[in-house]
């Protein structure tokens, strides 16, 4: 799902854009089925709230989920919960930052894997698959 | 005997010139919570206006998130976590943007003070009485005025972020 450094920025790539836990990401297309209206009483399979799942000091900063993704997942339905999806947008490969030597570490943690800087705001680079304990997506 | 030599003997004989100067080094003092600190001036690439600090989930607290530098991203420290300074960081604080070891980043500073060159052997050792936690941090300390400046060990802390 990810785009490889080698391919010398070549290849492009389709995001779709989202808030959550106050940053602004991105996921590759290929991982979401299906978007939808975040309704609390009439969401009948389980939901990730993905704000709470990055609860740490971003976590002030989010607003109640207003949509969900639907993950391709292998053997259920996986639902993440995002306080607002925005857009879908394609990128060139070599648009993508990697993260700086000091953040890597703990945001691969979190699925992080690149940056991208777009009308001087940063939006991160998420793999739902990276994201422990989410579902099981195909990597 | 010739007089000329008498007053300057060949050159291997002469008295060498002995260079008085005092070694000096570049240093950037800076303020967090009031209290003055200082990073060597080779370690310093650029002083950063406030800017915007966008958050990313995961990261511990002394990492509050990355700035865009002209197009590129650069993380941002905040030294409270190794100096052991309960006050939040200030709302509108400047992004000291450094560089040790092949590592760079910006650092969280209230107010740049002052970029100066100081006479190295004004550099003391770091105090003793202070807190272990702290002194691995301090390469040592210099009087600025009548306030004492910690020098700060950017490789060390560099080093303890980075896992």
């Amino acid at each position: 799902m990810r785009i490889s450094w080698e391919d010398g920025g070549q290849t492009t790539l389709r995001l779709v854009l989202f808030s959550a836990a106050g940053a602004c990401f991105g996921v590759d297309t290929r991982q979401v089925a299906a978007i939808g209206d975040y309704t609390p009483d009439a969401t009948p399979h389980e939901v990730v709230i993905l704000a709470e799942r990055f609860a740490n000091h971003t976590a002030s900063r989010s607003y109640p989920p207003t949509a969900i993704l639907e993950l391709r997942c292998n053997s259920r339905i996986c639902r993440v919960a995002v306080d607002r999806v925005e857009e879908f947008i394609e990128i060139s490969g070599d648009a993508i930052l990697p993260l700086p030597d000091l953040v890597r570490p703990y945001a691969v943690k979190s699925g992080i894997w690149g940056v991208i800087v777009r009308d001087g705001r940063m939006l991160l680079l998420l793999d739902f698959a990276e994201l422990p304990g989410l579902c099981d997506l195909p990597r | 005997m010739n007089s000329r030599q008498e007053s300057n003997p060949p050159l291997g004989e002469r008295p060498r010139i002995v260079d008085v100067e005092e070694a000096r080094v570049k240093i950037v003092i800076f303020s967090i919570a009031e209290e003055l600190y200082a990073f060597y001036g080779a370690d310093v690439r650029e002083i950063l206006p406030p800017a915007e600090i966008s958050p990313v989930p995961g990261l511990p607290e002394f990492l509050p998130g990355l700035i865009n530098v002209r197009g590129d991203v650069e993380s941002v420290v905040d030294l409270r976590h190794f100096l052991q300074i309960p006050e939040p960081p200030r709302a509108q604080g400047f992004i000291v943007l450094a560089a040790k070891n092949g590592i760079r980043s910006g650092v969280l500073v209230d107010a740049v003070i002052d970029v100066d060159d100081i006479p190295l052997k004004n550099i003391s050792p770091p105090l003793s009485t202070l807190e272990a936690g702290i002194r691995e941090f301090i390469v040592g300390e210099f009087d600025y005025g009548a306030r004492s400046v910690a020098l700060l060990d950017l490789g060390t802390i560099f080093a303890k972020i980075a896992l």
